[in-house]
């Protein structure tokens, strides 16, 4: 089973708030992460690998984060791969959004 | 958003061309076909994760072809009747804001609208092989 933990330690290792599911204190920067699909590669007829489709969501009031570049080392350094990243600025709240979506993959 | 394309399958259409199809009007099945088989991938995808409210997002979901670059872009299109854009709320579905959490869905879409675009083109064009004995 994966309890995610080399996700968890990549993003708890930014320093930045980080939170699985929902953010219990929205502060000036912080993480959410969470599983939104489970992914599948087959062979023979059997899944081969497996793995998670992850959400990962770092919202930001400092213009030109330099912390997006520190997450994705992170993630990277984690043999946990970024397929995605949209930025959008929400004005109503002021953050700018980092919406990463990585692959994790496990064997068998 | 998803964009399929005849592009990739140039070879296949050269093929038929050799064999004397009209590549024409059988690229322009093929698109309509996987159009029609992303354009399900989205509808289903939208009711599974439960993003129907007035419906307005899940009927603009529409193949917008264009037959001279041999593409197809299926995705919400127009507005809604307030006036909100239906692409923006699948990309605010999609990615999420600080107050909804985004589930990634286009994501779902685009992995099982692929695979079953790529079977409606094949069929039709192993349809056609079938004609000429192959």
């Amino acid at each position: 089973m994966n309890n995610f933990e080399k996700l968890k330690t990549a993003l708890i290792a930014t320093g930045i708030p980080t939170y699985h599911n929902r953010a219990f204190e929205q502060t000036d920067r912080y993480i959410v992460w969470s599983q939104v699909a489970k992914l599948y590669e087959h062979g023979d007829n059997k899944a081969t690998h497996t793995g998670w489709r992850i959400a990962i969501d770092f919202f930001t009031t400092t213009e030109y984060d330099e912390v997006s570049e520190i997450i994705e080392k992170k993630l990277e350094s984690a043999g946990i791969s970024i397929v995605d990243c949209a930025r959008d600025y929400e004005e109503e709240t002021g953050y700018t959004h980092y919406a990463y979506t990585a692959e994790d993959w496990v064997d068998g | 958003m998803a964009e399929i394309g005849t592009s990739g399958l140039a070879n296949l259409i050269k093929e038929l061309e050799d064999l004397g199809a009209d590549i024409d009007e059988i690229s322009d099945e093929m698109l309509e076909a996987g159009g029609e088989a992303m354009k399900k991938a989205w509808t289903e995808e939208i009711k599974a994760k439960g993003h129907v409210d007035t419906g307005d997002m899940l009927k603009s979901v529409k193949a917008k072809v264009n037959k001279s670059k041999k593409t197809a872009e299926i995705y919400p299109q127009g507005k809604d009747k307030k006036g909100v854009r239906n692409a923006l709320k699948a990309f605010v579905l999609h990615y999420g804001t600080s107050n909804i959490a985004g589930d990634r869905f286009v994501d779902e879409v685009e992995s099982k609208g692929s695979d079953a675009a790529v079977d409606a083109m094949y069929e039709i064009y192993s349809d056609e092989l079938g004609k000429r004995g192959f």
